[in-house]
């Protein structure tokens, strides 16, 4: 028995220090050795450990893993995982992800159990793009849940553990530098960013300050095309214990300098479609997008184990990112003066825009041991989230080429238009208390039963500011466009609302308090182990507007409900290697606190307005899964499915005039209608998704393959509005808007999902190469208030490949070269339209598209342990 | 082993019949409205005792005056209430002249909103005036043509009557509404800090009259019935958009007539029917009889947005309009499945009078890339005449324009007279085959004083003195 415990150390000690051949060759009889210390938890089969340990269902990306795929952020590794896609933006940089097909609004982000908050008005959480691999030690993702997690996480919970101080002292200098292929085939679009204004008048000089011309500044909307300097990336970090080991530090730091691009163009519709649903195609648009991120990040943790029983840690992260992104677009109007290709209104534009968000984290913990039967562990976290948007700008200047009766088409005169600026900026703070009480009793030895509590407070502050400018005419129909400079405005040359517009509802400060407790225990008896408990939160939301209530609505808007989260879980082990683990959660989603204001923008004759009666989303999630592991040789198979049955999921809804748009009485009726069409998120009954999830990793001697895939199906039923004439028959008869229910999957949904990895290495030379290929099924993108016209995003598959070489004890050289395919984005509507350019699919009206290129980075690593 | 095992199925079956999903508590702080209060003499409408904004309700009386401060916010008229604005009544918008806080500045342009009944009964003899209280504000005929950039008619010193989703009949006879187009508040749902539309309506089931009226000046839309049983008949349009807005734009949820309106100078359309917004019934303008002369040139964008224009939807009649000078003529979208077209299939047109001094307007009588046919009843149909082709023969007003004639500052009636001269080709030429849509009914005070059937004779004015009465 005991020599038997003893090779099950040996295995584990020698598997675990990554040697990938047994050292066994005879039976040793060896006397008790004690293996102890931490071992660093920076490999592939540290990973499988993890996973097959947890009773949840969990992925972890190992640190391993992330150095050799040569990952930036955080979304780049998300893309690895079984059942999991990323979301890219306009540049192709990939950001939030969407977890089993759920949109992620359903997940959320933890760095280091705690939850964050995001500078992003319009989401919940961070956006993985934020946070840099560097000072990562693992990554997992959670799609079940525990009692002791907080609840919203229907589509599953990511946590990202960031690195310790290690054992030995350590020390790694990391640079890289890089280049877009975007960037070897076209020159970069700048504006002077230096330029832009932080605050604008309002903010300078007060509400009652009246702002001329002067007030604002223009080298931030001229333009010039210039050559673009290589990306560049820096990371150094250096850890070491201190005082007879008590004390661990490790501090890193990091920043990174990225220019990305895309061109490609886009198609829009009318607002509302013609009879029967067809699409009303009004313009075609061939735009560039030009961008730069700039990314900075401190780290910095300390621990300090008084002794066995005590230990303290505490973490502190700041994350800065700004980009700076340039569009330039041509607008050339399908429907305006358009006789044929080559003629229309045309709308030449230029949009300058800033983002700078930052993030503050201090997080505090500390472990105790009280006893042998008692442990405690808490958490005190703050986090500071700011975004800020300066001065949101695009210069426009209309002409067009129209057909004269001669047959000749004549370019009319580029005249300017009027400009916006537009001011923004939110800061989210947050503080949070996390307790955990463990006790096991001495009758029970292998029950646990813990309790604890999640205290989160959160205040959010938003401010919107936009100015107007209109201009003169001065030749013609209007004024020539010359450019920002010489541009002529009305009303002194300033904006014709010189005292800005705040006081939307678009201006708000908010809190929300959430306040959870929760009981689980779990038990090991024989082969299975159980876990199971129930989670309270109760969730408090206020708003503050800034709109006059003698005006318009809800100045104050206060929401309060409570929730009950049971859960179960159960791992039933087969034998050493095979698992079986079942398991059944309960949680919620809430809407972000923009989609429960009443704030309304309004475009031509539609609107699109906030709801504060939305309610939170629950869901039960049923999890079976499978799975093998073969410490030592690596090898993982997990088999896994899965089923939610969603509740109250909100989905953007289109509202027809006399549809409620609130339950609110005004002007002698119950309700208010929503007066024209409007869109806004509202509930739907139930939907559902389920899912098969294949995933295995194998080595075979040098080479690795780890495979996934995932088949995901959602159904959710959804009123939507359709075109038709009251009496079909007859053409005569008044073209109506009507209600029709749309089965559909859920907005992000890719029914296929597959990823392929092979990897390559060489460990008595150093050698490692990596090819990754992650192929995204078609998915719905954006799900329209319209029947049969959600737009689709076309299937892609993304390829990268890494190259590593290590050169003695110290260097790392490394290079990646990322979607070697070219896969870009392209969205489009089922059915067919003639008369528009650029089609190449039969049967689908292609809406978007745009192509990013590949990208290259190449860079060298020096590390002293 | 079975022992550990029930208390933990107890557990187990205790939490799979959780408690069900807790009710959301919504707050929200309530927004009554005061109680509308009524008017004195001399009053100002939009302040009580220093109130920023007034509700209100009653009757102007015949030939007073009263004020709107524009300190103070929107006058309302409440839902189920009613303001009666009685003849000669005059509205002058009062405040600083010059200044930061100047009527017409931002958050200095109050205006009129309608959630109850309006009936301004304003008389040919002692019409409604509703226009700015300082002569030295106003726009001086005198300097016409004056460019648009500092002409008076374009700033907006109040925000016009703005109707609500409620509000019950909008009746407004024979009154000069003048400088409309203020901007709204910050705090406005719909358009924070940016032009109003002169006058709005929104309820499809209540009717909007506009008869027998002088419109003088707006900055965006004059007119917009986004829902609405419409008269619009007889009325003057002058100065009508700074570089964008037509004189009546029809969204869906209206259904009515316009006609026998004289434009002059509109930036965009004069007339516009699209079917956008998402109301019933269905968008459906009756457009005849009327005269339209040099609309569509201070607008940016090209290619349409010169006289009338039917897309989106949108459906209705167009027949015997005398089009002059105007930058485009009647554009019909549709052609091609991509295009949000017209509904074809239910406008009918034609006996439609083009005129134009210059081949860049001749040949844009049919827009391009438009699906405006050229009727056998139109006269200077197609984009082949010779300009100047067919004078209509105004009795005073200049046609050949002069040389150095600028389109653009021509937005104005001053003394010029479009009635019709005895030889002119438009006489007898109208087609009266057809009947008014009559949404409205017929009743001096509370409905259309009269709708005017189909003329005799191409635009607005009539040899036999039916027709536009100004």
């Amino acid at each position: 028995m005991k020599q038997r415990y003893l090779l099950y150390t040996s295995f584990l000690t020698l598997a675990v220090w990554g040697t990938p051949h047994a050292a066994f060759a005879q039976k040793v009889v060896l006397d008790t050795v004690n293996v102890s210390g931490r071992i660093d938890p920076v490999s592939e089969v540290h990973g499988r450990m993890l996973e097959k340990i947890s009773v949840q269902l969990m992925h972890v990306i190992s640190r391993q893993s992330i150095e050799r795929n040569s990952d930036i952020t955080v979304a780049d590794m998300m893309q690895r995982v079984s059942g999991v896609s990323v979301l890219r933006n306009e540049t192709g940089i990939p950001g939030r992800v969407v977890i089993r097909g759920m949109d992620p609004k359903y997940s959320y982000t933890a760095v280091n159990g705690m939850v964050i908050p995001s500078p992003d008005e319009r989401n919940r959480y961070l956006s993985l793009d934020l946070f840099p691999a560097g000072i990562i030690d693992h990554l997992e993702v959670f799609k079940t849940l525990r009692p002791s997690m907080a609840g919203d996480a229907i589509g599953g919970r990511i946590n990202i553990v960031t690195r310790q101080a290690p054992e030995h002292q350590e020390l790694s200098i990391q640079t890289a530098s890089g280049y877009s292929q975007f960037y070897l085939d076209n020159r970069y679009l700048a504006f002077d960013n230096g330029a832009v204004q932080t605050k604008s008048p309002y903010e300078r000089y007060g509400p009652d300050y009246n702002a001329t011309g002067n007030d604002f500044t223009k080298n931030n909307l001229r333009f010039a095309t210039q050559h673009v300097d290589p990306d560049i990336q820096g990371n150094v970090s250096w850890g070491r214990r201190l005082f007879s080991r008590k004390l661990g530090v490790l501090v890193a730091a990091g920043l990174q300098a990225l220019h990305t691009g895309s061109s490609g163009f886009l198609i829009l519709q009318n607002n509302e479609p013609q009879l029967g649903n067809a699409p009303g195609i009004t313009d075609f648009i061939k735009r560039n997008y030009y961008a730069t991120s700039n990314r900075k990040h401190v780290y910095a943790t300390l621990d300090y184990k008084f002794n066995d029983k005590h230990r303290l840690r505490f973490y502190q992260l700041y994350i800065n990112k700004q980009d700076i992104e340039t569009r330039d677009a041509v607008d050339t109007s399908l429907a305006e003066g358009r006789s044929g290709p080559g003629t229309g209104r045309i709308a030449i534009m230029q949009r300058a825009r800033i983002a700078r968000q930052s993030m503050e984290h201090l997080h505090l913990e500390g472990d105790h041991q009280l006893g042998s039967q008692l442990s405690l562990d808490w958490s005190g976290v703050y986090s500071v989230a700011q975004g800020n948007y300066p001065d949101r700008a695009e210069l426009t200047a209309n002409t067009g080429r129209i057909l004269g009766a001669d047959g000749v088409i004549q370019q009319t005169p580029v005249l300017l238009a009027p400009l916006e600026r537009l001011w923004m900026h939110n800061t989210e703070k947050e503080g949070d208390i996390y307790a955990n009480l463990h006790y096991k009793p001495s009758i029970l030895p292998l029950l646990e039963i813990t309790a604890g509590t999640l205290l989160q407070y959160r205040r959010r502050d938003n401010f919107y500011n936009n100015y107007v400018f209109n201009p003169a005419i001065t030749s013609g129909n209007g004024q020539p466009f010359t450019g920002i400079r010489n541009a002529v405005w009305l009303n002194n040359n300033g904006p014709q609302n010189p005292q800005g517009t705040v006081n939307t509802a678009g201006t708000y400060s908010a809190k929300e308090d959430i306040t959870a407790f929760y009981i689980q225990a779990g038990y090991q008896t024989g082969r299975v182990y159980m876990m199971a408990g129930l989670r309270e939160e109760q969730t408090e939301q206020r708003v503050h507007s800034a709109v006059d209530p003698g005006i318009a609505l809800g100045k104050e808007i206060g929401i309060h409900y409570r929730d009950w989260l049971p859960s179960f879980n159960l791992r039933y082990t087969l034998d050493s290697k095979q698992d079986v683990k079942l398991s059944w959660y309960r949680a919620l989603s809430r809407p972000a606190l923009y989609d429960i204001t009443f704030f309304n923008m309004n475009y031509d004759d539609y609107n699109i307005a906030g709801n504060p009666f939305l309610q939170r989303s629950t869901a039960d999630n049923f999890d079976l899964r499978y799975e093998v592991y073969n410490p030592g040789v690596l090898d993982a198979l997990q088999l896994t499915a899965f089923y939610k049955r969603i509740e109250d999921p909100y989905e953007k809804t289109l509202l027809g005039a006399a549809d409620t748009l609130y339950p609110i009485p005004a002007n002698g009726l119950s309700y208010i209608p929503a007066a024209t069409l409007t869109e806004q998120l509202r509930n739907y009954g139930t939907a559902t998704n389920y899912g098969f999830e294949f995933s295995l990793v194998k080595q075979f001697g040098n080479i690795g393959i780890n495979a996934n895939y995932t088949f995901t199906s959602s159904h959710i039923d959804q009123n939507k509005k359709y075109k038709q004439r009251a009496d079909p028959q007859d053409p005569t008869s008044g073209i109506i808007t009507v209600t029709r229910m749309q089965q559909r999957p859920l907005q992000g949904q890719s029914k296929h999902l597959g990823s392929l990895g092979l990897s390559y290495h060489m460990p008595r030379y150093g050698w490692t190469g990596q090819l990754q290929g992650v192929y995204t099924g078609g998915r719905i993108d954006e799900v329209s208030g319209w029947y049969d016209l959600d737009n689709w995003q076309k299937a892609y598959t993304a390829l990268d490949l890494s190259i590593e070489k290590t050169f003695g004890k110290h260097w790392r050289l490394f290079g990646k070269a990322s979607n070697l395919l070219n896969a870009g984005t392209q969205i489009y509507l089922k059915g067919a339209v003639t008369g528009v350019p650029e089609q190449t699919d039969p049967g689908r009206l292609l809406i978007e598209k745009e192509v990013h290129g590949r990208g290259y980075l190449l860079g060298v690593q020096y590390r002293v342990l | 082993m079975k022992k550990r095992l029930v208390p933990v199925c107890c557990l187990a079956a205790m939490l799979m019949a959780a408690c069900s999903k807790s009710d959301t508590d919504v707050n929200i702080q309530p927004n009554d409205p005061a109680e509308g209060s009524y008017i004195a003499d001399g009053d100002t409408l939009n302040t009580k005792g220093g109130s920023n904004g007034r509700n209100i309700k009653g009757i102007l009386k015949a030939g007073s005056t009263y004020y709107l401060y524009s300190d103070y916010a929107d006058a309302v008229v409440n839902t189920g209430d009613t303001l009666i604005i009685q003849s000669g009544v005059k509205v002058l918008f009062a405040g600083p002249s010059t200044g930061p806080k100047a009527i017409g500045t931002q958050g200095h342009a109050p205006g009129l909103i309608v959630n109850g009944t309006l009936l301004v009964l304003g008389a040919k003899a002692s019409p409604v005036l509703f226009t700015v209280q300082d002569p030295a504000l106003r726009s001086d005929p005198a300097k016409d043509p004056q460019s648009p950039n500092t002409d008076p008619a374009f700033k907006g010193y109040w925000g016009g009557i703005q109707g609500g989703v409620t509000s019950g009949d909008i009746i407004i006879k024979w009154a000069h509404l003048e400088y409309l187009g203020g901007l709204a508040p910050a705090t406005d749902p719909a358009r924070p800090n940016k032009a109003r539309y002169g006058i709005f309506t929104q309820n499809p089931k209540a009717n909007f009259v506009l008869e027998d009226c002088w419109l003088y000046g707006s900055f965006d839309d004059m007119v917009r019935v986004a829902g609405g049983k419409f008269e619009i008949l007889r009325n003057t349009f002058e100065k009508v958009g700074f570089q964008a807005g037509e004189c009546v734009n029809v969204k869906s949820g209206s259904v009515g007539d316009i006609a026998y309106n004289l434009v002059l100078g509109g930036t965009g359309n004069a007339f516009k029917s699209a079917n956008a917004g998402g109301l019933s019934p269905q968008a459906n303008a009756n457009i005849y009889n009327n005269t339209i002369v040099n609309t569509g040139y201070r607008q940016a964008k090209v290619g349409e947005g010169g006289s009338l224009d039917f897309e989106n939807g949108g459906s209705g009649l167009c027949y015997n309009n005398l089009l002059v000078n105007c930058a485009f003529g009647l554009a019909i979208m549709g052609g091609g499945s991509s295009v949000p077209i017209a509904d074809t299939a239910n406008i009918d047109y034609g006996n439609t009078y083009n005129y134009g001094d210059k081949t860049s307007i001749t040949s844009q009588f049919l827009p391009s890339g438009y699906i405006t046919a050229q009727q056998p009843t139109d006269i200077n149909g197609g984009n082949a005449t010779t300009p100047g082709a067919n004078n209509p023969l105004f009795v005073n007003y200049p046609l050949p324009v002069p040389a150095g004639f600028d389109f653009i500052n021509n937005d104005f009636v001053g003394n010029y007279n479009f009635r019709l001269q005895a030889n002119s080709p438009a006489v007898g030429k109208g087609y009266t085959g057809f009947a008014a849509y009559g949404s409205v009914k017929k009743d001096a005070t509370y409905g259309a004083t009269e709708i005017t059937p189909p003329g005799k004779d191409i635009g607005a004015f009539q040899q036999d003195n039916t027709g536009n009465q100004h």
